[in-house]
């Protein structure tokens, strides 16, 4: 027979103690982050519907008013819009914002430390070898890359704990990983989008948080080239000589010299056409397209000669 | 950029609380995910109402009873699952833990939680009639029922392992 206080009681408080865990799976700031973007999971069904019912109304109710006044309904981005004092730079369809005294640096090498904050975007095809670092406490990073391949944060020996959030109508998947010290990045990952957003530092979720769908006035990272330019006679052999890339919008031209077969340019995304030299021979025109953030790799250039 | 002192209040509170709060999500379902998820939503409540919340004596107070009524409407929705897919769900739970919240869920919602308050955390059965705000008499009543029902779950499983 069970002693209805006492049993009753040590049942209890043996579930509490079964049940507490000594970690949350997120952090006090990534829940805060979800003020702005709610997981959808957690709204009903039938309010989902209920809502987007009276929004698909409203919408139409704005939009029947306006073309017949001849106005254009009210944009919805300007909760994504750069706060005064801030700048968005954007790559690989997404954007973030952050102060005007943050350091920008596409396709880093090695850490850098800045009091103000350091924003990367990009990752550097040249392989660099750099002191061990450990950031500073004082300082806030974030860094954009693109993510190709698997998702990162579902594969791995031991996948850690993901939770998807939305932020500014981007679906995320964020974790939070520790660096053994009393540091720990947020990583999110966009999808959608390949993206990655990597923060570390003091208030650093303020700067992702201003996470988005790019626009046109964020100012748009630049892309890497490499290619190669060859000339094929009786064989085929690399060639070292002047290389002309023209920006196919603004029609400026960058000098461009090929080492040993080997060229490479950056610059805003774009059409380019790229013209190799070799001497008398003929070098067909090549059109590249550069990719905000990215590093692309050019076929060759194979010019014909005698 | 610092974080603003409010954001650093919370932090400091949600490290607290979180998992006393988990705990007594857990006794309420029997389930560590949907505890996990219902204290993650009622400390998402806070943080909405921190501004007002923060000024209280016990802002765990307030978020712990969001929480227990999250835990209430949980049952609601559970019931529509078939009893099947809450023993798979609960599968890696003790079999006395499933039993006291299933007893839990057999309770008037405020019952349960004032045998969670008494013999969980130990409030007095003056505390615990302020928290809800009934006479202690009426808390005395409900915490000689409410045993009375999880003992005899609790029997039924001592007698018989193979039930439920």
């Amino acid at each position: 027979m069970i002693d209805n206080e006492d049993g009753v009681r040590s049942g209890i408080q043996d579930m509490l103690r079964a049940g507490e865990q000594p970690r949350a799976p997120l952090t006090a700031a990534e829940l805060r982050a979800q003020v702005t973007g709610r997981r959808l999971s957690r709204v009903d069904g039938k309010l989902v519907v209920t809502l987007a019912a009276a929004a698909v109304l409203i919408v139409a109710v704005f939009a029947s008013q306006s073309f017949r006044s001849g106005n254009h309904p009210a944009s919805t981005s300007g909760s994504t819009s750069p706060k005064p004092g801030w700048v968005a730079h954007s790559a690989y369809g997404v954007q973030v914002s952050v102060p005007k005294s943050w350091k920008v640096i596409y396709f880093p090498g090695c850490p850098l430390y800045q009091r103000s904050g350091v924003l990367t975007i990009g990752v550097s095809v040249v392989p660099f070898f750099c002191p061990a670092y450990i950031p500073p406490a004082s300082s806030t990073s974030v860094s954009l890359s693109l993510t190709i391949g698997a998702d990162p944060m579902t594969t791995g020996l031991h996948p850690p704990t993901v939770r998807t959030i939305r932020v500014h109508g981007l679906t995320v998947e964020t974790q939070t990983v520790s660096h053994g010290t009393n540091q720990a990045s947020t990583i999110w990952y966009v999808p959608s989008r390949s993206a990655t957003l990597t923060g570390l530092g003091r208030g650093v979720l303020q700067v992702m948080q201003t996470l988005s769908v790019a626009t046109s006035r964020a100012a748009a990272a630049p892309g890497n080239v490499t290619g190669s330019l060859d000339l094929e006679t009786l064989q085929q052999q690399p060639v070292s000589g002047p290389v002309t890339v023209t920006d196919s919008r603004t029609r400026k031209v960058l000098a461009v010299d090929a080492v040993n077969g080997q060229y490479s340019f950056s610059g805003p995304p774009g059409a380019y056409a790229v013209q190799g030299h070799a001497g008398s021979a003929t070098c067909p025109l090549l059109a590249v397209t550069v990719r905000s953030g990215e590093n692309i790799t050019a076929p060759t250039i194979l010019c014909q000669g005698l | 950029m610092p974080q603003s002192e409010d954001e650093d209040r919370f932090d400091a509170f949600f490290a607290d609380a979180w998992k006393r709060l988990q705990a007594q999500a857990y006794v309420l379902t029997g389930s560590k995910e949907q505890a996990q998820d219902l204290t993650q939503e009622a400390l998402l409540r806070a943080w909405k109402h921190w501004a007002k919340i923060s000024e209280y004596d016990d802002p765990e107070g307030w978020t712990r009873r969001v929480l227990h009524n999250l835990c209430i409407q949980s049952w609601k929705k559970s019931q529509r699952s078939t009893v099947k897919h809450q023993r798979s769900a609960s599968i890696d739970i003790p079999d006395h833990h499933g039993e006291i919240a299933q007893a839990m869920r057999t309770l008037p919602g405020v019952q349960a939680r004032a045998l969670l308050l008494h013999d969980g955390l130990g409030m007095t059965v003056a505390e615990v009639a302020g928290e809800l705000r009934v006479p202690e008499g009426t808390v005395k009543s409900w915490l000689s029922r409410s045993r009375r029902i999880v003992a005899d779950r609790l029997e039924r499983l001592d007698r018989d392992p193979t039930w439920r």
